[in-house]
């Protein structure tokens, strides 16, 4: 309890002084959050030096706004969001972004447990394979933890088609995954 | 319940995972912050410039008022206590209080051989000189008077009135006019006396006209004044319309005068 925090308190003391426009302080922070800020932006984006180059732009818009941060929240949830925004808004610029309109009946179909065999790289692949729109929803909703509210807000699409995204993309994968475990243990 | 599940697995696994950065991803991000900070520090010293320019425009033009009005003000310097001081000196060595005037009007000249004393005295002597002969004048132009009240009492009125004002003005104009104008009362008193002295009788017509010759030779002297061969432009200017007065006014009557006779001669031949 007492390591906790005394790591809270050095975590707030250097964004303090990273808000202060100190460099060390900032590379600090930056070596910190880093890896797993480069891992959510992965989650959106395929291409690794994309995604890299997204990072950067979310740390450089966290630093130069890091006088709005306010130590109500964590820092990492904040630098998450910031993350993901910027994920969003580089797919947005790329036009990468398709919804499929079409309304599909949602099915409840008997689950398997079909991804606890696989590894995080095939996981991550299979998630690449994925549309975008259904990506996007997809990894905000099941990873990030956002409401069809928030997505609908954050996509400028409606909850329905929130929903309906998740939907497919969660068939789509189980599918894949279904076919993965087909074509390496042989069973069905 | 089961894509909670699903969700729930996916999430587990990708959330453990960690992606290090390239090598040169921090120096890039270090390189923008730096033209970031570089731009946020110029746009504060431009705006800070701005500022202290119009603090400075403002300083000096207020300073440059401030001063201005001082120039204009201020006091200029003249040592006239000094030269004061020594006019008092030079008129200590003199006995008689006209000597000031005198030595005021040539303050310079003793100013300029103040050093060399030799230089100085022949000047003193002569300021010391001139109110003496003043005096000496003065003292003739009354003896003069006295003599003349005695021999012609009828006749020297007109002169009399003439001198005394003279004597009048003299105490208030300038030493060297006064000495002029006591010179000619003089020597038109002497020229009566003369021709009194010779057995001739004088008339009015005679005094009347060495009276208007004093006059005239007098009002020269004032126009054009010999020591400094200057012209009074004022007395010019009033001797040149007194003329012109005159000739006009003559110009009248003559014309009045011959129209009048014309009259009066048609008139008169008008029976014929």
């Amino acid at each position: 309890m007492k390591v906790i925090q005394l790591h809270h308190k050095n975590n707030t003391a250097l964004i303090k002084r990273a808000a202060k426009g100190k460099r060390d302080a900032q590379h600090t922070l930056y070596e910190i959050h880093a890896p797993k800020m480069l891992s959510i932006c992965r989650y959106y984006i395929k291409d690794m030096q994309h995604a890299e180059s997204v990072m950067l732009n979310g740390f450089f818009k966290a630093f130069t706004n890091l006088k709005n941060f306010k130590n109500e929240g964590s820092f990492e949830g904040w630098l998450r969001r910031i993350m993901v925004r910027a994920s969003i808004s580089f797919l947005r610029q790329q036009k990468q972004i398709e919804f499929s309109v079409e309304e599909e009946a949602i099915h409840k179909e008997p689950y398997n447990n079909v991804e606890s065999q696989i590894e995080v790289a095939q996981i991550q692949q299979l998630i690449d394979e994925l549309p975008e729109g259904y990506k996007m929803v997809f990894v905000m909703y099941a990873i990030e933890g956002y409401k069809h509210s928030e997505i609908a807000e954050l996509l400028h699409i409606s909850e329905g088609t929130s929903k309906s995204q998740l939907f497919k993309a969660r068939q789509m994968l189980q599918k894949k995954i279904k076919d993965i475990n087909t074509t390496s243990y042989g069973t069905n | 319940m089961a894509p909670i599940k699903f969700d729930e697995n996916i999430k587990n696994k990708l959330e453990k995972r960690t992606l290090q950065p390239s090598s040169d991803a921090w120096d890039t991000l270090s390189k923008q912050l730096d033209i970031h900070d570089k731009k946020n520090s110029r746009g504060l010293f431009f705006y800070m410039g701005i500022a202290a320019s119009i603090v400075g425009v403002l300083l000096v033009t207020t300073l440059f008022f401030k001063t201005s009005e001082e120039v204009s003000v201020s006091p200029t310097v003249v040592d006239t206590e000094r030269v004061e001081a020594i006019d008092n000196e030079e008129a200590g060595n003199s006995v008689e209080s006209n000597t000031i005037k005198v030595a005021e009007t040539s303050k310079e000249t003793i100013r300029t051989n103040q050093d060399s004393k030799e230089t100085l005295s022949p000047i003193q002597s002569s300021i010391k000189n001139e109110p003496k002969v003043a005096t000496i004048s003065e003292e003739k132009k009354t003896e003069s008077l006295n003599k003349k009240s005695v021999l012609s009492t009828i006749e020297t009125k007109a002169s009399v009135a003439l001198i005394t004002n003279t004597t009048e003005k003299k105490k208030v104009t300038p030493l060297n006019k006064l000495t002029f104008e006591q010179i000619k009362a003089n020597e038109v008193v002497a020229t009566i006396k003369s021709m009194e002295a010779e057995g001739n009788i004088v008339s009015d017509a005679e005094i009347e006209d060495l009276l208007k010759a004093a006059e005239k030779e007098i009002l020269r002297e004032r126009i054009y004044n010999e020591t400094t061969r200057t012209v009074d432009a004022d007395a010019l200017l009033q001797d040149v319309e007194d003329d012109l007065e005159q000739s006009f006014r003559t110009r009248v009557f003559e014309s009045l005068k011959s129209s009048y006779n014309t009259v009066k001669t048609a008139v008169a031949e008008r029976n014929n």
